[in-house]
């Protein structure tokens, strides 16, 4: 396996607590922080389960954006590289004949967003009779209502003994009626004592709504930015913002659902090779994707659910890096606030005086 | 420490020397990126392998920091210091309208509207090259940025201004965390990573195979167009592109291919955007063109330089100001001001038994006055590992199964957009004005004009800028005629070349043509 060679030298403690188990066969129901290597953490039991010599699908990796299939497909294809194991991706917004005809050319694992796969296995191209394992990467992402029940199609779909493995940061207690329901005795890893990311620091400026934009000006001058993420709580005041930043003389980047996936994929790219500076995004972009360099996460709108924003936040500081994280507050938004502070039992400050 | 961004001589253990500016420094890999990088040879140090200089600018080269030699920065002002000179601008930002800059159409502003979002898939890679050279990331924001930033429109003042100190007292210690947290400056960090002293840098694995090893450079065949951010005048005069003479100097291609599992399509798009649109950059022209290059976009946005070029197109656009910086103190003060009084008031309405304000009740609770810490909050545990597995934070699924809605109303979005972005903003909401200019105006086109409005944009877009190539001809300028007069006109074979300047006619002691 390409271990070495992606630089990976040791495990991180989540890899280090599920592989073994994942190897075991067992059922694995794992949560750590977000950039900690969970992709690594069920991405090297799955390779090294499948048997290059068996010509069908043997290991389904679903998560739920498409973004983040192309992440994770990269890490794996990286990971098999010294593997006969032929690794594919499969998402929405590319083109279908192109997947079928990839997947007639036999692939032993892929990974997939849930309605490309539903798809392929509707249309009886993907045959899963004998994928032994399904890993769910933002699982309670993937059985929220979002996805409408589509997990559970593709279960149905998978033989008996299969092996399933939910990894994500966070778990609601609606993803216990799935655990009940489809897995066996699942072995939980549990990394996260807290709801906190020690290596985020997390501050708010209180803002009018009208001075939102200077404000994130100001930021921009004061802050060292590598490089940023700044959410935005609908698409369209994406794109606004976007274009506002762009007046602003700042190189930005924007990406949400709406627009057309090569332009996507484009975007995704090139920030994540450097060439942009700040990106803004939807939630499209809150979970799972990996950017090293982003050591400021700012929320232009802040999020109304703690979940949405334990993810959000946790675009920068990956792995080890510090980042820090500026809440846009306004008056509305006081409450959201502090009922977030409470749930995740986390301080956010007053932004400390720039002179 | 040196701004990424600024222009660093650079002397690898082999003793050529590079020009370029500072792009990235990656203390991973021990590496240091320069973009706009010319190799000036061995000159005249002494070397048991002379190389001679060459005249080809690539791309990006990459530095393997262990066999670089010596790096200093070349201060920008030496480039440009000329009392003649009045203005300077790079070839692209003929046109005032700062979203030009951001040719790679989907850069925001770019591109039509929703389309905006990528502006010309097929221009999209040649963007992307295009940001490269134009040493777009590299500018850490506006002030920073050296005269030559494309970002800046062109009627700004061309003098690098100083990086605005970020304040030193309470911002110093955060400054620490965020950036190159172990390094207190940019020459410490440097000198680490020359001497090699950071043991637990992961190896250098990307050894290559040339005589230099320190360095890796992206294809120099698809950096063929001149790029258009050259300082060093130097280099704006040698026009001719030369074939390597000597092989082994030739830098190693290096792309860090991201591959995308879809491999093949991606490299293809890739490598074709690139070389042809690659130099260029694509206005925000032929998106659908730009979309058949299959897995990659913009395999065929080859057109995108040629327009992309043509001057003046754009509609000048103040670029948005703002004079002084947002004060947090103040604001953060206020804020603290009111959740006290808040407070007040809510105790107030306890005591009246209002039932009404139960949210606000809970949420208040934990002000400074410490009063009404509701037991109920207590009494929820959000999340303890040691008694489940599970979380009880607020998420969209419960939200949802709960049956609360999510979805905002669009009124009351438009409402709010126009409050953050201004009124002009809001006309977003009429879709298609994107296709009615062509060209520029599409950057103000709606979400849904996507692809109507971007393709007919970028053909408008096509004939805009034809008619203005061609009134951009190059008139013989006769400098007896309009000597008076800062000129305007500028012969193409300048813009081809990075830099418009302009120049203070009572300084210019001759022209000649």
């Amino acid at each position: 396996m390409g271990i070495f060679e992606k630089g990976w030298e040791k495990p991180s403690p989540i890899q280090e607590a599920s592989i073994p188990v994942a190897l075991s066969g067992k059922d694995v129901l794992a949560r750590a922080k977000n950039g900690t290597g969970k992709t690594g953490a069920y991405s090297i039991p799955v390779l090294e389960q499948v048997d290059p010599k068996l010509d069908h699908i043997q290991a389904l990796i679903i998560v739920p954006t498409r973004e983040l299939a192309l992440q994770t497909s990269q890490i794996c294809i990286e990971l098999a590289k010294h593997m006969k194991t032929k690794v594919m991706v499969t998402t929405g917004g590319t083109n279908l004949r192109d997947d079928i005809m990839r997947i007639f050319q036999k692939v032993q694992v892929i990974i997939a967003t849930p309605g490309r796969i539903l798809d392929l296995m509707d249309k009886n191209v993907a045959n899963v009779d004998h994928c032994r394992i399904l890993v769910l990467d933002e699982a309670d992402k993937l059985l929220s209502q979002d996805f409408k029940g589509m997990l559970d199609h593709v279960i149905a779909r998978l033989p008996r003994g299969r092996q399933i493995l939910l990894y994500s940061a966070t778990f609601p207690l609606t993803v216990k009626q799935f655990m009940e329901k489809h897995l066996k005795d699942p072995y939980e890893i549990n990394l996260m004592e807290e709801l906190t990311l020690k290596g985020v620091t997390q501050y708010y400026a209180f803002v009018q709504e009208r001075q939102k934009v200077h404000c994130l000006n100001t930021l921009f001058s004061k802050l060292q930015i590598t490089q940023s993420i700044i959410f935005c709580n609908s698409t369209q005041r994406v794109e606004l913002l976007a274009k506002k930043i762009t007046e602003l003389g700042y190189c930005c980047y924007y990406i949400h659902a709406k627009m057309a996936q090569a332009h996507r994929n484009r975007v995704f790219h090139d920030f994540r090779s450097g060439l942009c500076r700040n990106l803004v995004c939807s939630d499209l972009f809150t979970r799972g994707i990996d950017v090293q360099a982003v050591n400021v996460v700012i929320n232009f709108d802040f999020p109304k659910m703690a979940e949405t924003y334990l993810h959000r936040i946790g675009r920068s500081g990956r792995f080890g890096h510090l980042g820090i994280a500026i809440n846009l507050i306004t008056y509305e938004d006081r409450f959201v606030l502090h009922r977030i502070e409470q749930e995740l039992g986390t301080e956010i400050k007053p932004i400390p005086k720039v002179s | 420490m040196p701004e990424l961004g600024s222009r660093i001589s650079l002397i690898s253990k082999a003793d050529i020397r590079y020009e370029g500016k500072l792009f990235t420094v990656d203390p991973q890999d021990c590496t240091i990126a320069l973009a706009n990088v010319r190799s000036f040879g061995t000159e005249d140090r002494e070397t048991a392998q002379p190389v001679p200089p060459q005249d080809q600018v690539y791309n990006y080269i990459l530095f393997r920091a262990t066999d670089i030699k010596d790096i200093s920065v070349i201060p920008t002002q030496q480039l440009i210091y000329d009392p003649a000179i009045v203005q300077v601008t790079s070839a692209q930002q003929l046109s005032t309208h700062p979203s030009l800059s951001s040719r790679g159409g989907y850069q925001s502003g770019s591109g039509g509207g929703g389309q905006g979002g990528f502006g010309g898939a097929g221009s999209g890679s040649g963007g992307g090259a295009h940001s490269i050279l134009g040493g777009l990331p590299p500018q850490p924001y506006q002030q920073s940025a050296s005269g030559f930033n494309p970002m800046q429109s062109g009627l700004q003042p061309i003098a690098p201004r100083p990086v605005p100190p970020i304040n030193v007292n309470s911002y110093k210690e955060l400054q620490q965390k965020w950036i190159y947290p172990m390094y207190r400056s940019f020459a410490e960090f440097v000198i680490d990573l020359l001497t090699g002293s950071r043991s637990s840098t992961p190896g250098l694995k990307k050894i290559s195979p040339t005589v230099d090893q320190a360095i890796q450079a992206t294809n120099s065949k698809l950096s063929s167009s001149p790029p258009k951010h050259q300082q060093d005048k130097m280099q704006q005069q040698r026009a001719g592109q030369h074939q390597y003479q000597n092989q082994s100097v030739a830098p190693r291609v290096w792309y860090n291919f991201k591959n995308y599992g879809n491999q093949q399509q991606q490299q293809g798009g890739r490598w074709g955007g690139r070389g042809r649109g690659g130099g260029g950059g694509g206005g925000g022209n032929v998106p659908m063109r730009g979309g058949r290059g299959g897995g990659g976009p913009g395999g065929i946005g080859g057109g995108g330089r040629m327009f992309s070029r043509a001057p003046g197109g754009g509609v000048p656009k103040k670029p948005l100001k703002f004079d002084a910086d947002y004060d947090f103190d103040k604001a953060n003060t206020e804020f603290e001001e009111l959740r006290s009084q808040l407070a007040k008031v809510k105790i107030g309405q306890q005591n009246g038994g209002a039932g009404g304000a139960v949210e606000e009740k809970k949420d208040d609770s934990g002000n400074e006055t410490g009063l009404g810490d509701a037991e109920q909050e207590d009494s929820e545990i959000y999340y303890d590992k040691t008694k489940s597995f599970f979380d009880n934070i607020s998420c969209e699924a419960i939200e949802r199964s709960k049956g609360r809605s999510q979805r905002t109303d669009w009124r009351k979005e438009r409402k709010l957009n126009t409050e953050t972005f201004g009124v002009s903003m809001s006309r977003r909401q009429g879709g298609y004005r994107g296709m009615r200019g062509g060209g520029y105006y599409s950057q103000q086109g709606g979400g849904r004009g996507y692809y109507g409005g971007g393709n007919r944009g970028g053909y408008r877009q096509q004939q805009q800028q034809y008619n203005n190539r061609q009134l951009q001809q190059p008139k013989p300028q006769r400098p007896n005629q309009q000597p008076t007069q800062p000129s305007q006109q500028v012969s193409p074979r300048l813009q081809s070349q990075s830099s418009l300047l302009h120049f203070h006619a009572k300084k210019v002691t001759g022209v000649s043509y």
